[in-house]
């Protein structure tokens, strides 16, 4: 039976290397990656922004609506089945 | 008429239908739709906004009562508790306890928990990051130190206990295939679950642990020092906090200096 004491002092020790060894092995970037708006994949009421003559979030009525956008990372939009880019330009406040 | 009191019959006839006749007698008449009904367009475009937020949240929980019964639920919820902050991510989440008091679903007192899982999804996905601290340092603490160590959980941590099976329901609605994944005729409701709901990035996570797993994560979430945790756990405290430190559970350590 350990005592409390040297419980503690494995436990340390225990979560130590494994940090150590997950630190080796993490090498993923968490920087943030720039934003583009995609059209045509949002399901209906969750699209992000004005568009369609309607007011603001939520309100898209059909599934992959290709005049309603998500923002979503940089490069990821042209990867998706009916997803297209849409271009700041084409963008207009109503 | 002032305009506050204007203000506060319009509110009212959106959050209650029966005082919608009340607004409409300050309201015209014109063309097809009389005043009623125009007062009508406003109190269903707020409804139908809030209803879609609520299908969306509760995603399983409108498939598990059905789209008809669960419009209408939402639609007495939001007479019942209208929004009360301009933040449409935070309504909601008096939705559970309000099912959990329905007459209609007094039976299947299960579905509110597993809408009280679904909240509890929805907010660890809009909490806040948080950095990952350096485990590395820990073996630099002093013996003092380690007296007052104590670990943090990601704000994103929910944990969900409810003594139905609502992580195998959950799983059973999900259109990918899970490991232990069930079709629900198959889910024995009546089973203790207890389920750990986290976000890692932009990915949220959702596991069942036993009760000993459950015991552990409670006692990290209430702060448990280390020699707390060590007197509780045991031998099993080493493994516990090194799968909890590899899958995210604990996201940084405090003591002392």
């Amino acid at each position: 039976m350990k005592t409390n004491a040297q419980l503690m002092a494995a436990t340390i020790m225990a979560l130590g290397m494994a940090a150590v060894s997950t630190s080796l092995m993490a090498a993923d970037d968490e920087t943030k990656p720039e934003m583009e708006k995609c059209g045509g994949i949002v399901k209906a009421g969750m699209n992000d922004c004005a568009g369609n003559g309607h007011a603001c979030a939520g309100q898209g009525k059909a599934d992959s609506d290709p005049n309603e956008w998500v923002k979503l990372p940089k490069g990821t939009c042209e990867k998706l089945t009916g997803g297209a880019v849409i271009e700041a330009k084409d963008m207009k406040m109503k | 008429m002032s305009l506050p009191d204007l203000q506060t019959r319009f509110i009212a006839a959106i959050f209650d239908r029966n005082q919608r006749a009340g607004m409409a007698e300050l309201v015209k008449s014109q063309g097809a739709l009389d005043a009623a009904q125009r007062v009508g367009i406003y109190r269903n475009s707020v409804h139908g906004v809030l209803l879609q937020h609520l299908g969306a949240l509760y995603e399983v929980t409108r498939q598990l009562v059905g789209e008809a019964f669960f419009e209408r639920l939402s639609d007495e919820f939001v007479d019942h508790a209208p929004p009360t902050r301009p933040f449409l991510v935070e309504y909601g989440d008096a939705f559970p306890a309000f099912m959990q008091r329905h007459a209609a679903l007094e039976e299947m007192p299960w579905l509110a928990d597993v809408a009280r899982l679904e909240w509890a999804r929805h907010q660890a996905w809009h909490a806040v990051n948080q950095p990952a601290g350096d485990f590395t340092q820990i073996m630099m603490l002093s013996e003092g130190q380690q007296a007052s160590l104590c670990f943090q959980m990601p704000g994103s941590a929910q944990l969900v206990q409810s003594p139905y099976a609502v992580h195998q329901v959950w799983l059973a609605h999900q259109p990918e295939d899970f490991p232990g994944k069930l079709p629900l005729e198959r889910i024995q409701i009546p089973q203790p679950a207890y389920v750990l709901v986290w976000r890692a990035g932009r990915q949220l996570r959702q596991v069942e642990v036993d009760e000993a797993g459950w015991d552990f994560l409670s006692a990290l979430q209430q702060g448990a020092t280390l020699p707390v945790l060590t007197e509780r756990f045991q031998e099993q405290l080493p493994g516990l906090l090194t799968t909890a430190m590899q899958r995210g559970w604990i996201l940084s350590f405090t003591a002392d200096s």
